[in-house]
């Protein structure tokens, strides 16, 4: 009796850091980590409990996963998000699927390095208002130093720590964040694993347009997460992360809707502006709607969008047509696409969910499953 | 021995299409001399930009270069000529990417398993690219590798004097490269370089015949790499 307490006892205790065990397939490559903030199972678990607790905005109202949703890979059905305080945003929510591997974040922030640096927008921007603490921080931290809950997740996570201060929490979302790996698809039991049957015939024909020249689609979706804007080793190709896709052109001015003009509002460039990063593509399909603004409704508008070139918008404030964007990627020409193509290239998407990563318990709501 | 790779833009182009990058692989590196026998340069393993066969060289018209110089061992002799292969033979081409060791492991350079590694990478802001690599390949999807040579290598061999393997330098021309380009018109050269005239100069000027996929003259007629005048 005594000896099966201790062999418990032994399995609990957290293990160093370098044993943090990856939901990453053994011969698939580990993402890069910043040695200041390690990964540890309790540094994730505090972050976790966070990343769902409405106490981290100012006014309890929300908290990251309400606009970053478990169930749709961490985005959000909405066109664009809404902060806590009622503010509409001008970006549509951003999955979060193997951000642990991003060169940059954000729709189109060129600076962020790690994930560290871009939880202190969502945190304290006040244009827009997303949790909205700016301000507030001691009153927030507050929250969780008289919670005897937090207290053990701190303590475990941070020994020897007495109070809540913001680097814990940064640190322990960045490392939950970090935990949220996905690579459970039929596509990577097909590409990478080698199992034929994987896949359909449909979807393998859509996969052969997916990496054919005709389609274009791998120039910015490529690599591991089919996106140029990741990486495993330090593999960043100046100019190949933002793009502009011709998505608009208002008043034929080569101008995208004044609210945002993508890379250009932080760096002034005139050719940066329309410009946005080319998001991952895995679970993609859980992620509508589409594009920086969220303006386009679903993965067949999308492929639609690009078979066309860009998007002659005809009516409206933001009249203009986008294909003739002067600033357009030079990947975005068009194509012509057959509605059976169509088709295979949306049952090509559609390998790329994960399910097992949308069911994972331990990536859920500690509120909502036992936690595991 | 040690070969130092410089990138030369001309002026214009560095003005309207910036930036200006250019990435390529040099394998199968060797000394040939004046009566035909060839010493197989040994690369130094010095990962993450070379091993022992081949090394990726990284040009930029305006930043550093991320790496311009390929070291290894030439046996001693007398050579007239040192050679490479611009790119990765037929046997190292076509892997699983999650096993490709450095320098092979840039996803940047590598297109799907049945076409294997772009060979050489060049962009010009965001106006045009050149991505040289073997085509017509088959196998029984994108990401499986075909089971035998492609049907256009695109494999480019390129001579240089023996000099360049002795601290030596080598100009890459681009102007030589695209002189039959306007990168401001032009459709970019990404595959189907046969169906474009201007794609099938820029092949020409690396010594290849796009309609076959092979060396015109053993290459010879190229001029974007030359020995730089000491």
């Amino acid at each position: 009796m005594l000896a099966g307490c201790l062999a418990i006892l032994a399995a609990c205790t957290p293990p160093p850091s370098e044993d943090y065990q990856w939901d990453i397939p053994a011969d698939y490559p580990r993402p890069a980590v910043p040695a200041r903030n390690p990964m540890t199972p309790a540094k994730v678990a505090l972050g976790r409990q966070l990343f769902f607790d409405v106490r981290l905005s100012r006014n309890s109202n929300q908290g990251c996963a309400s606009c970053h949703q478990p169930q749709h890979a961490f985005s959000e059905p909405r066109q664009t998000a809404i902060g806590s305080t009622g503010e509409r945003h001008t970006r549509n929510t951003l999955a979060l699927v193997n951000v642990a591997y991003n060169t940059t974040f954000m729709w189109a922030h060129p600076g962020l390095r790690d994930i560290e640096a871009q939880t202190l927008i969502p945190l304290f921007g006040e244009d827009p208002v997303e949790l909205g603490i700016a301000g507030h921080e001691r009153e927030v931290l507050g929250r969780f130093d008289n919670d005897p809950g937090y207290q053990r997740l701190l303590n475990d996570a941070f020994p020897g720590a007495e109070a809540f201060a913001l680097q814990h929490v940064v640190d322990a979302l960045a490392c939950f964040v970090r935990s949220l790996v996905s690579f459970d698809t039929p596509f990577d039991h097909y590409a990478y694993g080698g199992q034929d049957d994987a896949m359909d015939e449909t979807a393998i024909r859509g996969l052969n347009h997916f990496f054919s020249e005709r389609f274009e689609c791998h120039h910015c979706h490529g690599g591991l997460n089919f996106t140029a804007s990741s990486t495993h080793r330090g593999d960043a190709l100046p100019g190949a992360t933002f793009h502009n896709t011709g998505l608009y052109n208002v008043g034929g001015d080569n101008a995208y809707p004044r609210q945002d003009q993508g890379l250009y509002e932080l760096t002034e460039q005139p050719t940066d502006r329309g410009k946005f990063r080319a998001p991952t593509l895995r679970n993609v399909a859980l992620t509508a709607p589409y594009m920086h603004d969220g303006s386009l409704a679903d993965l067949g508008a999308v492929l639609d969008f690009y078979a066309a070139g860009g998007r002659n918008v005809r009516t409206g404030t933001y009249t203009g047509d986008g294909r003739a964007n002067a600033y357009k990627s030079q990947f975005v020409r068009g194509f012509d696409m057959t509605a059976q193509e169509r088709d295979e290239l949306l049952a090509f998407l559609h390998a790329l969910t994960d399910r097992s990563f949308i069911e994972r318990a331990r990536l859920r709501s500690p509120l909502d499953v036992q936690a595991d | 021995m040690t070969t130092r790779f410089a990138l030369h833009v001309p002026p214009n182009l560095a003005e309207t299409a910036s930036p200006v990058t250019l990435q390529f692989f040099l394998s199968d590196i060797k000394m040939v001399a004046a009566d035909g026998a060839t010493a197989r340069v040994r690369l130094a393993a010095a990962p993450p930009d070379q091993d022992e066969k081949t090394a990726l060289i990284s040009l930029a018209a305006v930043d550093e270069p991320r790496n311009a110089t390929i070291h290894g061992t030439v046996p001693r002799g007398d050579y007239a000529h040192m050679e490479f292969l611009l790119g990765i033979p037929f046997a190292r081409n076509h892997g699983n990417p999650l096993h490709a060791e450095p320098p092979l492991d840039r996803p940047a350079m590598f297109w799907a398993w049945q076409s294997g590694h772009k060979f050489l990478r060049l962009d010009l802001g965001n106006a045009w690219s050149f991505h040289l690599g073997s085509t017509g390949c088959l196998s029984a999807s994108a990401v499986r590798p075909p089971q035998s040579e492609c049907r256009r290598p695109n494999l480019a061999r390129i001579r240089l004097p023996a000099s360049v393997a002795t601290d030596g330098q080598v100009d890459v021309d681009l102007g030589a490269l695209i002189a039959a380009v306007d990168p401001m018109r032009d459709a970019s050269c990404m595959g189907s370089y046969a169906k474009d005239d201007a794609c099938r100069r820029v092949l020409a000027e690396l010594g290849l015949d796009a309609q076959t996929g092979r060396c015109l003259d053993d290459c010879r007629a190229q001029r974007v790499f030359v020995a730089a005048r000491g």
